[in-house]
């Protein structure tokens, strides 16, 4: 074989091991998280009671389950509560961890279910279209992105996870010592600061956009939803659900017919199996209790999050 | 277009692709200007057209200044070139710069504020611009006939993989490169034909891929540590502020040799040779040796364009030795940016450089001293010299000027606390377990000389486990989003 060719072969067949291990161990920790295990290198021992589970994005990773916990037992609800939030989730991704989840025999799942679940896809066509050759002229690179995700229909950024660095590190440290904060298993649960929303606006104001609402009921978002709730339901988890907060500044971008769209698809879930709705998406627009536009600060000026789900769980759970 | 994007990685292949499939010759010199000019446009947009400019003009310049015999209308030419495109720099690059000191100076006296331009820097325009200049002097002083194709001369200052941020080419080294003597007559002299060798394909992807590792693995992921330190440094203790500088000399060496690395191998796979820009520079044993190791391009740039001229007519005089050193790291500061802290740095390493030459000049037998020849000699060379280095790295990454001195003063008085240390150390563990990791490299590399080469030579199944691995490292690790390389923003 000429030497070039297998040059060539060796690069290819390098690139297709690694993208096959990338693949693997981006979801890898969400089908192997256990709450009992502490690592190779602990010995801690865990005391088995009936769990909850928080899932859905980063968005709902601020909220603080031992402080929900600490509650939870003063008012004679003795569980102890997980954060299995995790970066960039969706409900298909969630579609591939589910059954993980029901093997753990949680008593009760609560779902942050978010507006850009169910954001539109970028329509790269359009965008290719819609600015004119001048603006394709004077931005050869945006230009170049979009012609070439209008042909094949792919969009890199809403397929890889945000850092699979971070990802890579929590599963290393995972294997060997357990996860850092047992019950926020699977992001950096540390304090972050408050950003005064004039900050807010002047660092993500340019950043922050939303392409509306898809209504199609055939949607694969919606359709994972559907399938996970019916799933738990079916193994006798309770499921609730909430909408998970924004920051003004994604309203600003937010037609209310969208947001109206969105309250119908929860609506729709609602009544569909029976489940109890708390809606946060708008609440706390205009607090100061933000790190950015979708998330916010895990902070002790910023409890009102976690202390509303805390209220509603401890009637929820009680009824 | 940034190297570390999918974007240049299909740009790279067809433009390979291109040259594989089609061997005739001027197609493919043509096909490489083109693509060197839609590389820039790509990132640039219409801002391509200074490199335009800045090429039709040094083209037509050195053909001027080589047909001319008259001195004084080559010196006229030679101005016209190096203020045609310095002004160019100048006020893209500076403009702002000097209003906010001018503004800053006549705003006590009580003057209206004049309005910023907001200008945007011309990506790589420092780099094309010195490397421009050079083949205009190189032909005033007679030591290069100008090229006589616009095609050729074209290559050489927009060549893609060293255009936006070096390593500086020289036309001397490059231009020969061009062409292939096909016979040993004269006439015989050919455009090279290009055609991707297995030698040079391997050591070329080889080297990329340990630039992937340098910027993806080690100096992205330093990076945020860094920042932790960097971007509000009052109130950190003394080792923090020394680990976030010494991360900060990893990160940049890391990003901008690494930088280096994907551009040489990107040149050597396509055939062109390109000099190595970095030799080590963290086992220098004298700030001198430094400038030898470090950003070889403009170092040798600097001295060959600018201190040989300044102190040419005077090499004995030692206050003419200072000045013409102290001048032109002022001047070195200044090319990495407009601000305070660039020139801080320059004048930093200036001093380091003059007291450096005047001591060995002053007292040659200190440096000819038996301890410096011992191991231990040399590595406390080493080390007081990186101390240096690293204190001067701090101006180099802190714009602001009271945090600038705060860091320096912590760098150089130790308040031997740890608490914060500890629980920053504790924060950033991996970018901190990366920092040894990387200097154990250096020192094994330093041992095993010729590593890429050496791989390069490996069986192809043990050099695929090779490429594998840096593969797995870069892709497992890699942040979510690629910094831009450090030296684009000069």
């Amino acid at each position: 074989m000429d030497l070039n060719f297998k040059i060539l072969l060796a690069l290819l067949v390098a690139f297709c091991f690694t993208g096959g291990i990338f693949y693997l161990f981006m979801d890898l920790y969400l089908h192997i998280y256990d709450p009992e295990w502490n690592g190779i290198f602990s010995e801690k021992e865990i005391i088995k009671k009936e769990s909850i589970f928080f899932i859905g994005a980063s968005n709902v990773y601020s909220i603080d389950v031992d402080r929900i916990s600490d509650e939870l037992i003063m008012n004679q609800l003795d569980y102890e509560i997980y954060n299995l939030a995790d970066m960039s989730d969706t409900p298909t991704r969630r579609v591939n961890s589910m059954m993980h989840l029901v093997e753990l025999e949680p008593k009760v799942i609560i779902y942050g279910i978010s507006m850009t679940d169910f954001e539109k896809s970028r329509d790269y066509r359009s965008e290719f279209f819609n600015r004119g050759l001048f603006g394709n002229i004077v931005e050869p690179d945006k230009f170049f992105v979009n012609f070439l995700s209008s042909i094949f229909n792919l969009d890199f950024s809403e397929k890889f996870p945000t850092s699979p660095k971070d990802r890579m590190i929590q599963s290393i440290k995972y294997i060997l010592r357990g996860p850092d904060y047992p019950t926020h298993p699977f992001m950096n649960y540390r304090e972050n600061n408050i950003l005064s929303q004039d900050e807010i606006k002047s660092i993500y104001g340019e950043g922050v956009g939303f392409r509306g609402i898809d209504n199609d009921i055939e949607n694969s978002e919606f359709l994972a939803v559907n399938k996970i709730i019916e799933t738990f339901q079916s193994n006798g988890i309770k499921v609730l659900i909430f909408t998970p907060p924004y920051n003004e500044l994604v309203f600003e971008h937010v037609k209310q017919s969208e947001i109206e769209n969105f309250e119908k698809i929860i609506d729709n879930i609602s009544q569909r199996f029976d489940i109890d709705i708390l809606y946060l998406h708008d609440k706390y627009a205009e607090n100061e209790i933000w790190s950015d536009p979708y998330h916010v600060a895990i902070n002790r000026n910023a409890q009102i999050y976690t202390d509303d789900i805390k209220e509603w769980m401890i009637k929820e759970l009680k009824e | 277009m940034l190297f570390t994007t999918v974007e240049f990685i299909v740009f790279f292949i067809a433009v390979l692709t291109a040259i594989v499939c089609y061997k005739n010759r001027k197609f493919q010199h043509t096909l490489l200007v083109v693509a060197s000019f839609f590389f820039l446009y790509f990132s640039d947009s219409y801002l391509v057209l200074l490199l335009v400019y800045t090429t039709i003009l040094h083209y037509f310049i050195g053909k001027k200044i080589a047909e001319s015999t008259d001195p004084k209308n080559r010196k006229i030419l030679l101005g016209i070139g190096i203020g045609g495109s310095l002004g160019l720099l100048g006020f893209f690059k500076y403009t702002d710069f000097a209003i906010s000191q001018i503004n800053e100076l006549f705003g006590v006296l009580g003057f209206t504020e004049i309005p910023f331009l907001n200008l945007i820097l011309p990506i790589g325009i420092s780099f094309y611009t010195f490397q421009s200049i050079s083949y205009i002097i190189d032909i005033y002083r007679g030591s290069l006939k100008p090229t006589r194709s616009i095609l050729q001369y074209g290559l050489f200052v927009a060549f893609f993989p060293t255009l936006v941020a070096g390593p500086i080419l020289r036309a001397s080294d490059f231009l020969p490169q061009l062409n292939e003597k096909i016979s040993n007559l004269k006439s015989q002299i050919k455009l090279k034909q290009f055609f991707i060798n297995n030698r040079n394909l391997k050591l070329g992807i080889t080297m990329m891929a340990i630039g992937f590792l340098k910027k993806l693995f080690f100096a992205d992921n330093i990076a945020p540590m860094v920042d932790n330190v960097f971007n509000s440094p009052i109130g950190h203790e003394s080792f923090t502020i020394i680990l976030g500088t010494i991360g900060f000399g990893f990160q940049v060496y890391g990003d901008f040799s690494g930088y280096s690395d994907i551009a040489i191998g990107a040149a050597l796979i396509i055939g062109i040779n390109v000099p190595p820009n970095f030799r080590k520079p963290f086992f220098s044993t004298s700030p001198s040796d430094f400038w030898r190791r470090w950003h070889i391009s403009l170092s040798t740039w600097v001295r060959d364009y600018l201190y040989f001229p300044l102190i040419f007519k005077n090499r004995k005089s030692s206050q003419r030795l200072f000045s013409s050193l102290f001048t032109s790291f002022f001047l070195l500061g200044l090319w990495h940016g407009a601000g305070w802290n660039f020139i801080i740095f320059g004048i930093i390493h200036g001093i380091y450089v003059a007291v450096d030459t005047l001591v060995r000049k002053q007292f040659p037998n200190f440096s000819k001293n038996k301890f410096f020849k011992t191991k231990i000699g040399k590595i406390t060379s080493i080390l007081i010299t990186q101390f240096l280095i690293f204190f001067a790295f701090i101006s180099f990454r802190v714009r602001d000027v009271d945090e600038m001195v705060y860091s320096m003063k912590k760098y150089l008085i130790w308040d031997f606390e740890i608490d914060g240390t500890i629980n920053f150390i504790q924060q950033n563990e991996f970018a901190v377990i990366l920092i040894p990791i990387f200097l154990i490299l250096q020192i094994i590399t330093l041992k095993i000389k010729n590593v890429s080469e050496r791989i390069s030579s490996l069986q192809v199944k043990h050099w695929l486990i090779f490429l594998t691995i840096i593969m797995l490292l870069v892709v497992l690790f890699y942040r979510g989003s690629a910094e831009e390389f450090i030296y684009f923003e000069f």
